[in-house]
């Protein structure tokens, strides 16, 4: 796929609060290659959000600080955990641009869509004029497939549905033509046919642009979708990193065998209960000593209360941090209804 | 537009109707009449004659259309305090100086309070934060009659820095003004505060700053006008109730304003001019909100789709 756009190394981020530091990203690496697309999965409040926002340090510090030691090497050259604001403004929109999870509450209610599309294009393009901006616009709400363009520019985000907003939004985001897209949970709030054309439109733009992309998702059909590349992140870590097919077919850490099988199938039985992983994420201001998922795994043993794992290399492209793919760790039979078709 | 402003032409003409209508039947409720202890002493015929030069011998009904009608010529009627005054001779004469007080001490609220809420909110939690939130507690807490008075004391007689008093030049607007102000300016500061540092963590801040635009261009750009909706919406309430509440002001700094009238009316029973301000007070009020809404539905277009249809 190429050089990587984004390299991310040992990324801690810690909010400081009255009750104490909460370390919501607790060491995440993984890379981005050029005209690739990268799926972050996991359940709530398991840091993806702030993993993403982080590489466009869009969240304010403080509360939330990158600690000591963290790396988001942007292009090959940006620094961006060391980056100054004034820095970070000309970086942000131009060279990566974010998509957000609510189109109903992310666009600014009172100024035209036209006027927030152009304002982005103006930022970065000094010479560009008002008018020739807007006419940009327009050609970008086309892009993402909206039609009327022109009267569309002049309406108020009140004046649109909520695919229509999402759409705008990432019309948005791509104004300045961006090396990366991040997309946090960009269907999360839509409703289901909506979903469909919104990855759709998602897959098309990156298709055509080439645009790497960072998806975050808890949504394994969107990311089966259009991922390239899939890492898993529980409580802070990446549990698991590989290709999509790794991911679906040969997955290796208990975490992520609980995700798929609580995707709803087609051909379930269904007098079967959807399945569910039991328990909720360890609380970040005091993480677990051992693996952080420990107390919900049915496969843990004693060491996993003890020493958390580190990522044990299933091929080139696919490793887990689970102990049970130490080689002195016992045969364990993937739960049914996962990796059917498996390659390996 | 032009239909949704007739429209509420109409409701105000309602409104201000019900107002006159309640303020007059409200009036003949009250125990007393408005002749006083002299009409105790006048023997009954000539006490006739005085009720039948105002109107009064004729039956209730009659006295409220008669004045419904006059109201409607723009003729609040006599006083019966000082039976040469008609109402409307001490509005014009009287308003005015309550006026100008208002507006001046309205104007000083609005640019300290905004002022202070949005520096409160751009450092939250920073000294500047705790300073500003201390201006407006400390404006909240000290109401105008001590607060004017001390004022006209120090700053007035003590030290001789501006006026103590009376309504002449500039120079004598300053302390009323200000006196007047702090409470809303403590109001205003607090409110905006609240509302920027709503706005501040909503997401189209995010997306804002997502598209690489300066922290100056995102405030000015994006904060300030969605947080000063809801500000706007009180802020013709504000406004009135600066505008006649000068009364306190008033009369510590000797300023002849209308706030004094509408009392010294209410303690002799002039059934005229107490219904004669109300209605004026009224009228006021209802113009002022309809102004209000009216720049709301130019900040918020949300609310100018409404209004077209």
């Amino acid at each position: 796929m190429g050089k990587p756009i984004l390299e991310v190394k040992n990324l801690r981020v810690s909010f400081k609060m009255y009750a104490g530091e909460v370390q919501a990203v607790r060491g995440v690496s993984f890379t981005v290659d050029k005209g690739e697309v990268l799926a972050i999965v996991g359940e709530s409040g398991c840091g993806k959000s702030v993993t993403a926002q982080t590489i466009m340090r869009l969240i304010p510090t403080p509360p939330s600080y990158i600690k000591e030691g963290s790396s988001i090497l942007f292009d090959g050259k940006h620094e961006i955990a060391k980056m100054t604001e004034s820095q970070m403004e000309r970086v942000r929109g131009k060279d990566m641009g974010m998509i957000f999870q609510d189109p109903m509450t992310s666009l600014n209610p009172t100024m035209t869509v036209g006027a927030q599309i152009s304002e982005g294009i103006r930022k970065h393009n000094q010479k560009v004029s008002k008018a020739e901006a807007f006419k940009r616009s327009a050609e970008l709400l086309t892009l993402v497939g909206m039609s009327n363009a022109e009267e569309r520019i002049q309406q108020y985000p009140h004046e649109l549905s909520g695919g229509m907003r999402q759409r705008v939004m990432i019309a948005l985001s791509l104004a300045c033509n961006p090396k990366l897209l991040i997309a946090d949970e960009p269907t999360t709030a839509l409703d289901v046919t909506i979903q469909a054309q919104i990855i759709d439109l998602l897959r098309d733009i990156q298709e055509k642009t080439e645009t790497s992309i960072i998806l975050i998702t808890h949504d394994l059909g969107v990311v089966a979708e259009m991922a390239h590349k899939v890492i898993v992140m529980y409580a802070g870590k990446v549990v698991e990193r590989g290709t999509l097919d790794d991911i679906f077919y040969n997955p290796r850490h208990p975490y992520t065998w609980g995700l798929l099988r609580s995707v709803p199938r087609l051909d379930s039985d269904k007098n079967n209960e959807l399945a569910s992983i039991p328990g909720t994420p360890p609380d970040l201001y005091a993480p677990p000593v051992g693996c952080a998922f420990a107390a919900r795994c049915p496969y843990a043993m004693k060491v996993c209360k003890e020493i958390d794992p580190e990522h044990f290399e299933v091929s080139a492209d696919h490793s887990a941090a689970c102990w049970l793919n130490h080689p002195d760790a016992p045969e364990v039979e993937m739960p049914v209804g996962i990796g059917r078709g498996s390659h390996g | 537009m032009l239909n949704y402003v007739l429209r509420r032409l109409i409701y105000m003409i309602i409104t201000l109707w019900v107002i006159i209508t309640a303020t007059f039947f409200l009036m003949k409720l009250l125990p007393g009449n408005p002749f006083g202890e002299v009409a105790a002493k006048l023997p009954p015929e000539n006490l006739a004659i005085l009720k039948a030069q105002y109107g009064l011998d004729k039956p209730e009904w009659q006295q409220y259309l008669q004045y419904l009608g006059n109201v409607a010529q723009g003729d609040l009627g006599v006083s019966y305090q000082f039976p040469t005054r008609s109402v409307v001779s001490v509005i014009k004469q009287s308003f005015p100086a309550s006026l100008e007080l208002g507006v001046e001490s309205l104007v000083i609220a609005i640019i300290i309070g905004l002022t202070l809420g949005i520096v409160a909110a751009l450092r939250h939690n920073k000294w500047q934060d705790y300073s500003a939130m201390i201006i407006a507690l400390i404006g909240i807490s000290i109401p105008s009659f001590v607060l004017a008075p001390l004022l006209s004391l120090y700053i007035g007689n003590k030290w001789g820095i501006l006026p103590p008093g009376l309504w002449e030049g500039p120079e004598n607007r300053i302390l009323p003004a200000f006196a007047l102000a702090l409470g809303t300016i403590a109001t205003l500061a607090r409110m905006m505060r609240a509302s920027m540092l709503e706005v501040a963590s909503l997401d189209y801040i995010k997306t804002a700053k997502s598209k690489g635009l300066s922290t100056r261009k995102i405030v000015t750009g994006h904060m300030l006008r969605n947080a000063i909706l809801p500000v706007v919406t009180i802020l013709g309430p504000i406004a009135v109730g600066v505008i006649t509440g000068t009364l306190v002001v008033e009369n510590v700094f000797v300023i002849p304003g209308l706030g004094y009238q509408f009392v010294s009316s209410i303690t002799t029973l002039d059934y005229t001019m107490i219904t004669g301000l109300t209605i004026f007070y009224a009228a006021i009020l209802i113009v002022v909100m309809f102004l209000t809404d009216i720049a709301y539905g130019l900040i918020d277009p949300r609310i100018r789709m409404s209004g077209r249809r």
